[in-house]
């Protein structure tokens, strides 16, 4: 037993209340697929996706309305996880199938231990919701969220562009 | 590639280019020494450029050098530093409070002004400060500085004096010869010099090593957030409940603070920076700091990775064998008194001796006694995995 610095957060770190074998982070075509798979195949998935976005989320990455907010129409959110699920009828074959599935829910962090961190007891995600925020542990992660301004970025994801020359 | 390499050198050589010793260089270069900055990556891109920026350090021996220095910054480095004056302490309860009057108490001894805020005072100099605040202290002294803006200055002004900066150039030994070192051995070949600076962060203490010298540093990784940008305050240093940071100029809140985890650096490589579930723990923290920014997202966090000497003092020496080489590690506190540490670097370098500030209580004799195990001592020890994860590392 090694002693421990109060100030550090060695030990302090609880593994969350939930952990599940695995988790899949964006419910487009890919991440739907994937989940049913893995439910079928009697694995215990979470499907995580961030629509419907919070109202004053929306537009955000849309130059053309930089800087405002949509209209009321868009301010119902019963309304608007309709519309996300009604549009993606795979999500309801998800849910069919078993997967937990969680609609506007954000992940904001997913953390794991590596040479600058070995204090987390178990590989997690930092979840949120327009309430609050929350952690779930994992065993495996399928990251399916496309790609629009943002990248996923790891060494070698930028391929070398096909050349003619 | 090597022995084109081994026929440069300089009169002085530094070994890192974190803010110590880009400051060093600078104001060796501004004085017509001939410096060579070696960097094994990029100039300021570890701790030396992601800290919170603050410059308000009465209590050490650098700290009337450093607030005689920082108002004049801009102009002796021909770019901006992004300084700005003066800080608040906002105290979330008697006990914040009692730590914000400690610090203030330390600036009025050294002869700095300070007023104790009560609530309302301080709601009308930081609208966002909610009624959780008991009250608070406003330094007429310290600052605040961008430390990207920073780096960067000091290595452009560097070079306007004429010193040079080798980037992704790893030091990999230090040839001695006569009680001297006579050059410092890097992936690029090897570089003579007549003097040595070490302040190499978390390394410095493994190049303290390959001179015989007992250098005790335990690394640790700390942890910041920034939010989107709110409208400007007056004063923008505006901390408390165990954060530090400040309000950049585009009007972010930048902050860190609070736990830490003590990890290995067993070789030259830094490893890779990365957060963990402790942004939350910040961005609550903030929150309850100043309500009023309580929505405000965040968009972006970090990690940097900060070493630590046994009394969490600076050691900034110029040694007696062999006796060209100055150390300078700055236990964790090095960006805001980098103006004039640098200027104690250098004058430890061309004098043998700073002339500004007495150095007696950072020479490393005080670490004589210090027993080898000291970090399992006092419970400063990496996590048994990160043990395993390092040594397997080495295969």
């Amino acid at each position: 037993m090694r002693e421990t610095d109060p100030r550090s957060i060695a030990g302090k770190l609880p593994a969350p209340d939930r952990h599940v074998p695995l988790v899949v982070v964006g419910a487009g075509a890919a991440g739907v697929a994937a989940a049913i798979e893995a439910a079928r195949a009697g694995v215990e998935v979470v499907l995580i996706d961030e629509h419907p976005v919070d109202n004053d989320m929306m537009a955000m990455d849309v130059p053309l309305c930089f800087g405002q907010r949509m209209d009321g129409s868009v301010r119902n959110r019963a309304l608007m996880l309709e519309r996300v699920v009604e549009t993606n009828p795979e999500l309801a074959s998800a849910h069919e199938a078993g997967v937990d599935v969680q609609l506007g829910t954000y992940v904001w962090g997913a953390f794991v231990n590596g040479p600058a961190v070995q204090e987390l007891p178990v590989p997690m995600l930092g979840l949120a919701d327009d309430r609050r925020s929350w952690l779930l542990g994992y065993d495996r992660l399928i990251i399916a969220t496309g790609a629009r301004d943002v990248l996923l970025g790891f060494p070698g994801c930028i391929a070398p562009w096909p050349r003619a020359d | 590639m090597a022995d084109m390499a081994s026929t440069h050198g300089a009169a002085v050589v530094i070994v890192g280019g974190g803010v110590t010793g880009l400051s060093t260089g600078w104001w060796l270069a501004r004085a017509g020494v001939d410096v060579l900055v070696l960097e094994k990556g990029i100039v300021g891109w570890e701790a030396s450029g992601r800290n919170g920026g603050g410059a308000t350090h009465v209590y050490s021996p650098f700290g009337l050098e450093e607030q005689r220095l920082w108002p004049q910054m801009d102009e002796l480095l021909g770019y901006p530093t992004e300084y700005q004056p003066y800080r608040i302490g906002v105290a979330l309860s008697e006990a914040q409070l009692a730590l914000a009057r400690r610090w203030a108490e330390i600036g009025e001894t050294r002869g700095f002004r300070w007023q104790l805020l009560d609530r309302r005072q301080l709601k009308e100099l930081v609208p966002i400060v909610g009624d959780n605040a008991i009250g608070g202290t406003y330094l007429h002294f310290g600052g605040h500085a961008n430390p990207q803006r920073t780096v960067q200055a000091y290595a452009w002004a560097l070079q306007d004096h004429g010193g040079r900066i080798l980037q992704h150039t790893t030091v990999t030994g230090l040839s001695q010869r006569g009680g001297r070192v006579t050059a410092v051995e890097t992936t690029r070949g090897a570089f003579s010099a007549d003097v040595v600076v070490i302040a190499a962060g978390p390394q410095t203490g493994a190049f303290a090593e390959m001179l015989g010298v007992w250098l005790p540093l335990a690394p640790a990784r700390v942890e910041m957030i920034a939010t989107e940008p709110i409208p400007l305050m007056h004063v923008g240093g505006v901390a408390g409940n165990g954060l530090y940071g400040r309000q950049t100029l585009r009007g972010n809140l930048v902050y860190g603070g609070g736990p830490h985890e003590w990890i290995n650096v067993p070789d030259m490589a830094t490893p890779e920076h990365a957060n963990t579930p402790l942004v939350r723990n910040l961005a609550r923290r903030l929150a309850e700091l100043l309500p009023g920014a309580a929505h405000v997202r965040l968009i972006r966090s970090w990690s940097g990775l900060v070493e630590n000497t046994p009394d969490g003092l600076p050691v900034v020496e110029r040694l007696a064998q062999p006796e060209n080489v100055v150390i300078a590690t700055m236990s964790s506190v090095g960006f805001g008194l980098s103006p004039a540490v640098g200027r104690a670097v250098s004058e430890l370098v061309r004098h043998d001796r700073c002339q500004f500030a007495d150095l007696g209580a950072l020479a490393l004799g005080r670490f004589g006694d210090t027993p080898r195990d000291w970090r399992e001592r006092a419970g400063w020890t990496a996590s048994s995995s990160a043990v395993e994860a390092a040594s397997a590392g080495d295969d």
